[in-house]
Protein backbone atom coordinates (compact mmCIF):
# COMPACT_ATOMS: atom_id res chain seq x y z
CA UNK A 1 0.00 0.00 0.00
CA UNK A 2 1.40 3.17 -0.91
CA UNK A 3 0.79 6.30 1.35
CA UNK A 4 -2.67 7.38 -0.67
CA UNK A 5 -4.31 4.46 0.87
CA UNK A 6 -7.35 5.91 1.99
CA UNK A 7 -7.06 4.90 6.05
CA UNK A 8 -3.65 6.79 5.87
CA UNK A 9 -5.32 9.73 4.31
CA UNK A 10 -7.79 9.74 6.90
CA UNK A 11 -4.97 9.55 9.54
CA UNK A 12 -3.26 12.33 7.69
CA UNK A 13 -6.25 14.49 7.28
CA UNK A 14 -7.07 14.54 10.96
CA UNK A 15 -3.69 15.30 12.37
CA UNK A 16 -3.53 18.15 9.51
CA UNK A 17 -7.19 19.43 11.15
CA UNK A 18 -5.81 18.97 14.92
CA UNK A 19 -2.64 20.74 14.49
CA UNK A 20 -4.92 23.39 12.49
CA UNK A 21 -7.09 23.62 15.61
CA UNK A 22 -4.04 24.53 17.77
CA UNK A 23 -3.23 27.08 15.50
CA UNK A 24 -6.68 28.69 15.22
CA UNK A 25 -6.86 28.73 18.94
CA UNK A 26 -3.67 30.43 19.05
CA UNK A 27 -3.98 33.00 16.22
CA UNK A 28 -7.84 33.59 18.25
CA UNK A 29 -6.35 34.00 21.85
CA UNK A 30 -3.43 36.83 20.61
CA UNK A 31 -6.56 38.50 18.57
CA UNK A 32 -7.97 39.01 21.76
CA UNK A 33 -5.12 40.10 23.93
CA UNK A 34 -4.22 42.33 21.20
CA UNK A 35 -7.70 43.94 20.96
CA UNK A 36 -7.25 44.68 25.11
CA UNK A 37 -6.09 48.57 24.96
CA UNK A 38 -8.76 49.33 22.48
CA UNK A 39 -11.44 47.79 24.72
CA UNK A 40 -10.30 49.91 26.81
CA UNK A 41 -10.94 52.73 24.77
CA UNK A 42 -13.79 52.12 22.77
CA UNK A 43 -15.78 49.66 25.09
CA UNK A 44 -16.17 50.51 28.55
CA UNK A 45 -19.92 50.99 28.85
CA UNK A 46 -20.17 47.30 27.31
CA UNK A 47 -18.00 45.74 29.80
CA UNK A 48 -19.84 47.40 32.56
CA UNK A 49 -22.98 46.04 31.24
CA UNK A 50 -21.32 42.56 30.67
CA UNK A 51 -20.28 42.64 34.17
CA UNK A 52 -23.79 42.93 35.83
CA UNK A 53 -24.73 40.27 32.87
CA UNK A 54 -22.04 37.92 33.98
CA UNK A 55 -22.85 38.17 37.67
CA UNK A 56 -26.42 37.50 37.74
CA UNK A 57 -27.13 35.61 35.08
CA UNK A 58 -29.72 35.23 32.39
CA UNK A 59 -32.41 33.52 31.47
CA UNK A 60 -33.63 30.76 33.91
CA UNK A 61 -30.36 31.17 35.93
CA UNK A 62 -31.41 34.98 36.92
CA UNK A 63 -34.35 33.46 39.02
CA UNK A 64 -32.42 31.60 41.39
CA UNK A 65 -30.38 34.26 41.83
CA UNK A 66 -27.46 33.78 39.05
CA UNK A 67 -23.77 32.54 38.89
CA UNK A 68 -23.03 34.05 42.12
CA UNK A 69 -25.59 31.83 44.12
CA UNK A 70 -24.79 28.71 41.72
CA UNK A 71 -20.88 29.51 42.51
CA UNK A 72 -21.40 29.71 46.27
CA UNK A 73 -23.86 26.52 46.79
CA UNK A 74 -21.54 24.48 44.74
CA UNK A 75 -18.39 25.54 47.00
CA UNK A 76 -21.00 25.85 50.39
CA UNK A 77 -21.47 21.95 49.45
CA UNK A 78 -18.24 21.22 48.46
CA UNK A 79 -16.70 22.44 51.69
CA UNK A 80 -18.81 20.70 53.56
CA UNK A 81 -18.28 17.32 52.02
CA UNK A 82 -14.27 18.45 52.51
CA UNK A 83 -14.90 18.76 56.11
CA UNK A 84 -17.34 15.75 57.06
CA UNK A 85 -14.41 13.56 55.39
CA UNK A 86 -11.62 15.90 57.12
CA UNK A 87 -13.84 14.87 60.34
CA UNK A 88 -14.45 11.10 59.98
CA UNK A 89 -10.50 10.36 58.93
CA UNK A 90 -9.13 12.37 61.40
CA UNK A 91 -11.17 10.65 64.27
CA UNK A 92 -10.69 7.27 63.10
CA UNK A 93 -7.13 8.15 64.52
CA UNK A 94 -8.45 9.61 66.76
CA UNK A 95 -7.43 13.17 66.16
CA UNK A 96 -11.14 14.67 65.60
CA UNK A 97 -10.72 17.38 67.61
CA UNK A 98 -7.76 19.20 65.00
CA UNK A 99 -10.41 18.72 62.19
CA UNK A 100 -10.33 22.63 61.67
CA UNK A 101 -7.35 22.32 60.81
CA UNK A 102 -8.24 19.86 57.89
CA UNK A 103 -11.32 21.95 56.93
CA UNK A 104 -8.98 25.04 56.84
CA UNK A 105 -6.47 23.38 54.78
CA UNK A 106 -8.60 21.71 52.46
CA UNK A 107 -11.15 24.21 51.59
CA UNK A 108 -9.03 27.16 51.19
CA UNK A 109 -6.66 25.34 49.27
CA UNK A 110 -8.37 22.74 47.32
CA UNK A 111 -12.10 22.49 47.22
CA UNK A 112 -12.66 26.26 46.48
CA UNK A 113 -10.44 26.64 44.10
CA UNK A 114 -11.15 23.53 42.46
CA UNK A 115 -15.18 23.28 42.20
CA UNK A 116 -14.82 27.34 41.72
CA UNK A 117 -12.92 26.68 38.44
CA UNK A 118 -15.55 24.01 37.76
CA UNK A 119 -18.31 26.01 38.62
CA UNK A 120 -17.08 29.09 36.55
CA UNK A 121 -16.63 27.20 33.26
CA UNK A 122 -20.93 25.81 33.44
CA UNK A 123 -22.09 28.81 34.51
CA UNK A 124 -20.40 32.02 32.74
CA UNK A 125 -18.02 29.77 30.34
CA UNK A 126 -21.17 27.64 29.05
CA UNK A 127 -23.77 31.15 29.00
CA UNK A 128 -20.94 33.13 26.99
CA UNK A 129 -20.74 30.27 24.30
CA UNK A 130 -24.34 29.57 23.90
CA UNK A 131 -24.65 33.49 23.62
CA UNK A 132 -21.81 34.15 21.20
CA UNK A 133 -23.02 30.96 18.97
CA UNK A 134 -26.80 32.46 18.80
CA UNK A 135 -25.22 35.76 17.96
CA UNK A 136 -23.17 33.92 14.77
CA UNK A 137 -25.65 31.53 13.68
CA UNK A 138 -28.10 34.23 13.66
CA UNK A 139 -25.44 36.42 11.70
CA UNK A 140 -25.52 38.91 14.33
CA UNK A 141 -20.94 39.07 14.31
CA UNK A 142 -21.29 39.47 10.67
CA UNK A 143 -23.54 42.59 10.93
CA UNK A 144 -21.02 43.94 13.50
CA UNK A 145 -18.33 43.62 10.87
CA UNK A 146 -20.55 45.26 8.22
CA UNK A 147 -21.10 48.01 10.53
CA UNK A 148 -17.24 48.31 11.15
CA UNK A 149 -17.17 47.55 14.65
CA UNK A 150 -14.29 45.05 14.88
CA UNK A 151 -16.28 41.69 16.54
CA UNK A 152 -13.47 40.76 18.45
CA UNK A 153 -12.93 43.79 20.85
CA UNK A 154 -16.82 44.44 20.83
CA UNK A 155 -17.71 40.71 21.93
CA UNK A 156 -15.07 38.83 23.11
CA UNK A 157 -12.46 41.09 24.92
CA UNK A 158 -15.30 43.39 26.87
CA UNK A 159 -16.08 39.35 28.14
CA UNK A 160 -12.85 38.74 29.18
CA UNK A 161 -12.04 41.33 30.99
CA UNK A 162 -15.18 41.75 32.58
CA UNK A 163 -15.01 37.79 33.68
CA UNK A 164 -11.78 38.87 35.00
CA UNK A 165 -13.37 42.05 37.40
CA UNK A 166 -17.11 39.80 38.55
CA UNK A 167 -14.14 37.01 39.51
CA UNK A 168 -13.27 38.73 42.63
CA UNK A 169 -16.67 39.48 43.96
CA UNK A 170 -17.46 35.66 42.95
CA UNK A 171 -14.42 34.63 44.80
CA UNK A 172 -14.97 36.28 47.60
CA UNK A 173 -18.53 34.49 47.96
CA UNK A 174 -17.18 31.16 46.89
CA UNK A 175 -14.92 31.03 50.03
CA UNK A 176 -16.75 32.19 52.61
CA UNK A 177 -19.46 29.63 51.45
CA UNK A 178 -16.79 27.32 51.92
CA UNK A 179 -15.78 28.36 55.65
CA UNK A 180 -19.53 28.93 56.52
CA UNK A 181 -19.83 24.81 55.43
CA UNK A 182 -16.80 24.09 57.42
CA UNK A 183 -18.31 25.76 60.47
CA UNK A 184 -21.67 24.67 60.06
CA UNK A 185 -21.05 21.05 59.86
CA UNK A 186 -18.39 21.29 62.47
CA UNK A 187 -19.51 22.91 64.97
CA UNK A 188 -23.32 21.64 64.81
CA UNK A 189 -23.22 18.57 63.24
CA UNK A 190 -20.01 16.99 64.55
CA UNK A 191 -19.93 18.70 67.82
CA UNK A 192 -16.23 19.62 67.53
CA UNK A 193 -17.02 22.83 69.59
CA UNK A 194 -17.27 26.71 68.89
CA UNK A 195 -13.94 27.68 70.65
CA UNK A 196 -11.72 24.11 69.29
CA UNK A 197 -13.18 25.21 65.92
CA UNK A 198 -12.19 29.19 66.09
CA UNK A 199 -8.83 28.44 67.53
CA UNK A 200 -7.32 25.51 64.99
CA UNK A 201 -9.35 26.96 61.92
CA UNK A 202 -8.31 30.28 62.40
CA UNK A 203 -4.45 29.19 63.81
CA UNK A 204 -3.75 27.16 59.97
CA UNK A 205 -5.87 29.33 57.73
CA UNK A 206 -3.06 31.14 56.21
CA UNK A 207 -3.82 34.55 54.22
CA UNK A 208 -1.33 33.77 51.80
CA UNK A 209 -3.41 30.77 51.08
CA UNK A 210 -6.52 32.52 49.88
CA UNK A 211 -4.47 34.77 48.14
CA UNK A 212 -2.56 31.88 45.93
CA UNK A 213 -6.10 30.52 45.44
CA UNK A 214 -7.60 33.58 44.32
CA UNK A 215 -4.62 33.30 42.00
CA UNK A 216 -5.48 30.05 40.96
CA UNK A 217 -9.22 31.18 40.31
CA UNK A 218 -7.83 34.17 38.60
CA UNK A 219 -5.83 31.66 36.11
CA UNK A 220 -8.71 29.35 35.34
CA UNK A 221 -11.14 32.52 34.89
CA UNK A 222 -8.98 33.25 31.96
CA UNK A 223 -9.14 30.04 30.13
CA UNK A 224 -12.75 30.03 31.06
CA UNK A 225 -13.58 32.67 29.04
CA UNK A 226 -10.72 32.13 26.53
CA UNK A 227 -12.06 28.47 25.37
CA UNK A 228 -15.60 29.54 25.93
CA UNK A 229 -15.52 32.49 23.51
CA UNK A 230 -13.66 30.45 21.09
CA UNK A 231 -16.24 28.33 21.14
CA UNK A 232 -19.01 30.45 20.62
CA UNK A 233 -17.60 32.72 17.93
CA UNK A 234 -16.66 29.88 15.71
CA UNK A 235 -20.14 27.72 16.23
CA UNK A 236 -21.52 27.05 12.87
CA UNK A 237 -24.35 24.49 11.41
CA UNK A 238 -27.53 26.40 13.03
CA UNK A 239 -29.59 26.03 16.25
CA UNK A 240 -27.98 22.35 16.87
CA UNK A 241 -24.42 23.89 16.40
CA UNK A 242 -25.16 26.00 19.04
CA UNK A 243 -25.82 23.07 21.59
CA UNK A 244 -22.87 21.28 19.98
CA UNK A 245 -20.40 24.20 20.58
CA UNK A 246 -21.30 24.47 24.19
CA UNK A 247 -21.09 20.98 24.92
CA UNK A 248 -17.20 20.83 22.93
CA UNK A 249 -16.33 24.54 24.75
CA UNK A 250 -17.57 22.50 27.85
CA UNK A 251 -15.26 19.36 27.51
CA UNK A 252 -12.13 21.54 26.53
CA UNK A 253 -11.98 24.03 29.09
CA UNK A 254 -12.74 21.41 31.75
CA UNK A 255 -10.00 19.65 30.91
CA UNK A 256 -8.15 23.32 30.33
CA UNK A 257 -9.35 24.22 33.99
CA UNK A 258 -7.91 21.61 35.79
CA UNK A 259 -4.60 21.38 33.77
CA UNK A 260 -3.98 24.86 34.29
CA UNK A 261 -4.77 24.98 38.01
CA UNK A 262 -2.71 21.73 38.94
CA UNK A 263 0.31 23.70 37.48
CA UNK A 264 -0.18 27.07 39.14
CA UNK A 265 -0.86 24.96 42.19
CA UNK A 266 2.69 23.04 41.83
CA UNK A 267 4.16 26.44 40.87
CA UNK A 268 3.02 28.06 44.22
CA UNK A 269 3.03 25.25 46.76
CA UNK A 270 6.25 23.44 45.74
CA UNK A 271 8.65 25.74 46.43
CA UNK A 272 6.73 28.19 49.35
CA UNK A 273 5.01 26.05 51.66
CA UNK A 274 2.88 28.35 53.86
CA UNK A 275 1.59 25.23 56.35
CA UNK A 276 3.92 24.65 59.16
CA UNK A 277 2.69 22.59 61.70
CA UNK A 278 5.19 23.07 64.22
CA UNK A 279 5.07 27.04 63.20
CA UNK B 1 -54.35 45.57 36.97
CA UNK B 2 -53.61 44.78 40.17
CA UNK B 3 -55.11 41.06 40.11
CA UNK B 4 -53.11 40.58 36.65
CA UNK B 5 -49.67 41.64 38.34
CA UNK B 6 -50.19 38.79 41.04
CA UNK B 7 -51.31 36.16 37.79
CA UNK B 8 -47.60 37.03 36.38
CA UNK B 9 -45.92 36.47 39.65
CA UNK B 10 -47.87 33.49 40.52
CA UNK B 11 -47.17 32.16 37.14
CA UNK B 12 -43.55 32.88 37.10
CA UNK B 13 -43.32 31.14 41.05
CA UNK B 14 -45.22 28.27 39.55
CA UNK B 15 -42.77 27.61 37.07
CA UNK B 16 -39.86 25.67 38.50
CA UNK B 17 -42.35 23.04 40.68
CA UNK B 18 -43.82 23.01 37.12
CA UNK B 19 -40.63 21.84 35.70
CA UNK B 20 -39.87 19.96 39.08
CA UNK B 21 -43.18 18.13 38.49
CA UNK B 22 -42.14 17.44 34.29
CA UNK B 23 -38.95 15.64 35.18
CA UNK B 24 -40.21 13.46 38.07
CA UNK B 25 -42.90 12.79 35.17
CA UNK B 26 -40.66 12.27 32.74
CA UNK B 27 -38.37 9.64 35.52
CA UNK B 28 -41.20 7.53 36.38
CA UNK B 29 -42.23 6.94 33.14
CA UNK B 30 -39.05 6.40 31.80
CA UNK B 31 -39.01 4.01 35.08
CA UNK B 32 -42.23 2.26 34.30
CA UNK B 33 -41.42 1.93 30.29
CA UNK B 34 -37.86 0.41 31.33
CA UNK B 35 -39.58 -2.42 32.87
CA UNK B 36 -42.33 -2.91 30.81
CA UNK B 37 -42.04 -2.31 27.30
CA UNK B 38 -39.36 -3.53 24.53
CA UNK B 39 -35.86 -2.56 25.32
CA UNK B 40 -34.05 -1.14 22.26
CA UNK B 41 -30.39 -2.27 22.59
CA UNK B 42 -29.16 -1.00 19.76
CA UNK B 43 -30.07 2.73 20.85
CA UNK B 44 -28.55 1.98 24.26
CA UNK B 45 -25.45 0.77 22.91
CA UNK B 46 -24.86 3.42 20.39
CA UNK B 47 -25.49 6.36 23.04
CA UNK B 48 -22.89 4.17 25.26
CA UNK B 49 -20.29 4.51 22.85
CA UNK B 50 -21.24 8.22 21.81
CA UNK B 51 -20.88 9.30 25.69
CA UNK B 52 -17.62 6.88 26.29
CA UNK B 53 -15.94 8.48 23.13
CA UNK B 54 -16.63 12.31 23.99
CA UNK B 55 -15.89 11.48 27.90
CA UNK B 56 -13.00 9.77 27.54
CA UNK B 57 -10.27 12.51 26.99
CA UNK B 58 -11.67 15.13 29.41
CA UNK B 59 -11.89 12.14 32.09
CA UNK B 60 -8.47 11.73 31.91
CA UNK B 61 -7.53 15.23 31.91
CA UNK B 62 -9.79 16.04 34.72
CA UNK B 63 -8.71 13.25 36.70
CA UNK B 64 -4.84 14.63 35.95
CA UNK B 65 -5.35 17.75 37.37
CA UNK B 66 -7.97 17.30 40.29
CA UNK B 67 -7.12 13.46 42.28
CA UNK B 68 -3.56 14.71 41.42
CA UNK B 69 -3.41 17.86 42.80
CA UNK B 70 -5.35 16.71 46.14
CA UNK B 71 -2.67 13.75 46.45
CA UNK B 72 -0.03 16.61 45.95
CA UNK B 73 -1.03 19.05 48.55
CA UNK B 74 -2.33 16.72 50.64
CA UNK B 75 1.24 15.32 50.54
CA UNK B 76 3.11 18.68 52.09
CA UNK B 77 0.43 18.40 54.63
CA UNK B 78 1.37 14.74 55.78
CA UNK B 79 5.58 15.46 55.28
CA UNK B 80 4.66 18.00 58.11
CA UNK B 81 3.10 16.03 60.32
CA UNK B 82 5.90 13.40 60.31
CA UNK B 83 3.38 11.20 58.56
CA UNK B 84 3.84 10.59 54.93
CA UNK B 85 3.73 7.00 54.78
CA UNK B 86 0.30 7.43 54.95
CA UNK B 87 0.02 8.93 51.29
CA UNK B 88 -1.14 6.06 50.39
CA UNK B 89 -4.25 6.21 52.28
CA UNK B 90 -4.52 9.47 51.70
CA UNK B 91 -4.78 8.65 47.57
CA UNK B 92 -7.28 5.95 48.73
CA UNK B 93 -9.69 8.29 50.02
CA UNK B 94 -9.14 10.89 47.65
CA UNK B 95 -9.23 8.97 44.29
CA UNK B 96 -11.99 6.42 45.45
CA UNK B 97 -14.28 8.16 47.95
CA UNK B 98 -14.74 11.65 47.18
CA UNK B 99 -12.99 12.53 43.94
CA UNK B 100 -13.46 9.50 41.65
CA UNK B 101 -17.16 9.92 42.26
CA UNK B 102 -16.79 13.65 42.09
CA UNK B 103 -14.66 13.45 38.62
CA UNK B 104 -17.15 11.24 37.37
CA UNK B 105 -20.35 13.83 37.91
CA UNK B 106 -18.48 16.78 36.24
CA UNK B 107 -17.51 14.98 33.37
CA UNK B 108 -20.83 13.37 32.72
CA UNK B 109 -22.90 15.76 32.91
CA UNK B 110 -20.24 18.04 31.34
CA UNK B 111 -18.95 16.46 28.20
CA UNK B 112 -21.69 13.18 27.80
CA UNK B 113 -24.76 15.27 29.07
CA UNK B 114 -24.08 18.45 27.41
CA UNK B 115 -23.62 16.27 23.90
CA UNK B 116 -27.13 14.41 24.46
CA UNK B 117 -28.64 17.40 25.58
CA UNK B 118 -27.50 19.20 22.40
CA UNK B 119 -28.68 16.11 20.16
CA UNK B 120 -31.91 15.90 21.73
CA UNK B 121 -32.22 19.75 21.89
CA UNK B 122 -31.61 20.02 17.92
CA UNK B 123 -33.79 16.87 17.17
CA UNK B 124 -36.75 18.78 18.94
CA UNK B 125 -35.91 21.95 16.91
CA UNK B 126 -35.90 19.99 13.43
CA UNK B 127 -38.90 18.93 14.82
CA UNK B 128 -37.86 14.93 14.58
CA UNK B 129 -39.20 14.28 17.78
CA UNK B 130 -43.05 15.29 17.00
CA UNK B 131 -42.67 13.37 13.63
CA UNK B 132 -41.58 10.37 15.79
CA UNK B 133 -44.93 10.93 17.70
CA UNK B 134 -46.75 11.30 14.67
CA UNK B 135 -45.47 7.83 13.37
CA UNK B 136 -46.49 6.83 16.83
CA UNK B 137 -42.95 6.15 18.31
CA UNK B 138 -43.02 7.27 21.82
CA UNK B 139 -39.54 9.21 22.72
CA UNK B 140 -39.43 8.17 25.99
CA UNK B 141 -38.98 4.27 25.26
CA UNK B 142 -36.97 4.92 21.65
CA UNK B 143 -34.60 7.85 23.18
CA UNK B 144 -34.90 8.94 26.91
CA UNK B 145 -34.37 4.94 28.24
CA UNK B 146 -31.49 3.99 26.39
CA UNK B 147 -29.74 7.06 27.39
CA UNK B 148 -30.08 7.38 30.75
CA UNK B 149 -29.08 3.42 30.68
CA UNK B 150 -25.92 4.12 28.58
CA UNK B 151 -25.27 7.10 30.56
CA UNK B 152 -25.32 5.14 33.95
CA UNK B 153 -23.08 2.51 32.79
CA UNK B 154 -20.34 4.50 31.36
CA UNK B 155 -20.59 6.73 34.40
CA UNK B 156 -20.06 3.42 36.39
CA UNK B 157 -16.95 2.18 33.86
CA UNK B 158 -15.76 5.65 33.98
CA UNK B 159 -15.73 5.99 37.97
CA UNK B 160 -13.29 2.64 37.81
CA UNK B 161 -11.07 4.35 35.45
CA UNK B 162 -10.73 7.69 37.57
CA UNK B 163 -10.17 5.48 41.58
CA UNK B 164 -7.40 3.04 39.41
CA UNK B 165 -5.91 6.43 37.42
CA UNK B 166 -6.04 8.36 40.68
CA UNK B 167 -4.10 5.64 42.88
CA UNK B 168 -1.47 5.23 39.59
CA UNK B 169 -1.10 8.51 39.38
CA UNK B 170 -0.74 9.07 43.15
CA UNK B 171 1.52 6.27 42.76
CA UNK B 172 3.83 8.09 40.38
CA UNK B 173 3.51 11.10 42.00
CA UNK B 174 4.14 10.47 45.55
CA UNK B 175 6.91 8.15 45.19
CA UNK B 176 9.08 9.89 42.55
CA UNK B 177 8.61 13.37 43.36
CA UNK B 178 7.87 13.78 46.69
CA UNK B 179 9.50 11.30 48.17
CA UNK B 180 7.21 8.74 49.58
CA UNK B 181 8.76 4.96 49.77
CA UNK B 182 6.55 2.78 47.46
CA UNK B 183 5.62 -0.02 49.80
CA UNK B 184 4.51 2.44 52.54
CA UNK B 185 2.21 3.96 49.70
CA UNK B 186 1.11 0.45 48.94
CA UNK B 187 0.23 -0.79 52.41
CA UNK B 188 -1.42 2.45 53.52
CA UNK B 189 -4.27 2.29 51.05
CA UNK B 190 -6.58 -0.29 52.38
CA UNK B 191 -6.18 1.45 55.83
CA UNK B 192 -9.06 3.81 54.81
CA UNK B 193 -10.46 2.33 51.81
CA UNK B 194 -11.88 -1.24 51.53
CA UNK B 195 -14.82 -2.92 49.50
CA UNK B 196 -17.52 -1.29 50.89
CA UNK B 197 -16.31 2.24 50.49
CA UNK B 198 -15.55 1.26 46.33
CA UNK B 199 -19.35 -0.07 47.00
CA UNK B 200 -20.29 3.52 47.97
CA UNK B 201 -17.92 5.24 45.40
CA UNK B 202 -19.64 3.09 42.53
CA UNK B 203 -23.40 3.76 44.32
CA UNK B 204 -22.29 7.79 43.87
CA UNK B 205 -21.10 7.44 40.17
CA UNK B 206 -24.74 5.26 39.42
CA UNK B 207 -26.70 7.91 41.05
CA UNK B 208 -24.89 10.89 39.42
CA UNK B 209 -24.90 9.26 35.83
CA UNK B 210 -28.74 8.96 36.19
CA UNK B 211 -29.55 12.42 37.62
CA UNK B 212 -27.46 13.76 34.98
CA UNK B 213 -29.08 11.85 32.07
CA UNK B 214 -32.63 12.84 33.42
CA UNK B 215 -31.88 16.27 33.63
CA UNK B 216 -29.82 16.46 30.09
CA UNK B 217 -32.76 14.40 28.57
CA UNK B 218 -35.39 16.34 30.32
CA UNK B 219 -33.78 19.59 28.61
CA UNK B 220 -33.16 18.49 25.90
CA UNK B 221 -36.71 17.17 25.20
CA UNK B 222 -38.08 20.45 26.41
CA UNK B 223 -36.24 23.25 24.23
CA UNK B 224 -38.12 26.39 22.91
CA UNK B 225 -36.54 28.78 20.83
CA UNK B 226 -34.01 28.96 17.80
CA UNK B 227 -30.28 28.71 18.22
CA UNK B 228 -30.61 31.60 21.79
CA UNK B 229 -32.75 28.06 22.89
CA UNK B 230 -30.44 25.20 22.24
CA UNK B 231 -27.49 27.15 23.75
CA UNK B 232 -29.22 28.20 26.44
CA UNK B 233 -30.76 24.33 27.11
CA UNK B 234 -27.48 22.59 26.95
CA UNK B 235 -26.09 25.43 29.35
CA UNK B 236 -28.69 24.90 31.43
CA UNK B 237 -29.18 21.60 31.87
CA UNK B 238 -24.98 21.17 32.74
CA UNK B 239 -25.51 23.99 35.43
CA UNK B 240 -28.17 22.19 37.48
CA UNK B 241 -26.57 19.18 36.88
CA UNK B 242 -23.60 20.18 38.87
CA UNK B 243 -25.92 22.12 41.33
CA UNK B 244 -27.86 19.17 41.72
CA UNK B 245 -25.14 16.55 41.94
CA UNK B 246 -23.18 18.72 44.86
CA UNK B 247 -25.62 18.80 47.56
CA UNK B 248 -26.67 14.81 46.61
CA UNK B 249 -22.81 14.01 47.02
CA UNK B 250 -22.86 15.37 50.58
CA UNK B 251 -25.99 13.57 51.63
CA UNK B 252 -24.45 10.10 50.43
CA UNK B 253 -21.35 10.94 52.30
CA UNK B 254 -22.56 11.54 55.40
CA UNK B 255 -25.37 8.52 55.01
CA UNK B 256 -22.41 6.66 54.75
CA UNK B 257 -20.22 7.39 57.55
CA UNK B 258 -23.84 7.03 59.45
CA UNK B 259 -23.45 3.31 58.31
CA UNK B 260 -20.26 2.21 57.88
Amino acid sequence: MSLTSPRLGVLRDASIRGIDAIGAHGVFYARVFKSIPRTFRHHPGEILRLIAELGTGTGALALVGGSVVIVTSITFFAGAVAAAQGFESSSSIGVGSLSPLLAAFFTARLSTPLLAGVALSVTLGAATTSQLGAARISEEIDALEVMAIPSVPYLVTTRLLAGMIVITPLYVFATLGGFLADYLLLVFFYDVGQGNFSHYFFLYLHPLDIVFSYIQVLGMVVVVMLVHTYYGYTAKGGPAGVGEAVGRSVRASLSGVMIVNLLIAMAIYANFNTFHLAG
Amino acid sequence: MGSETMTTVLESAAKPTRVLGGVLAMTLDALVILCTRRFSWREAVQQAWFIARVSLVPTLLVMLGFTLLVIFEVNLLLKDLGALDLAGGIAGIASVQQIGPFVTVVVVAGAGGTAMCADLAARTIREEIAAMQVLGIDPIQRLVVPRIVAAVLVSLVLNVLICAGGLVGGYFFSVYLQGVTPGAYLASIPLFTGLPELGVSMFKALVFGLIAAIIACYRGLNVAGGSKGVGDAVNQAVVITVAVLVPVSLSITLVQFAVL
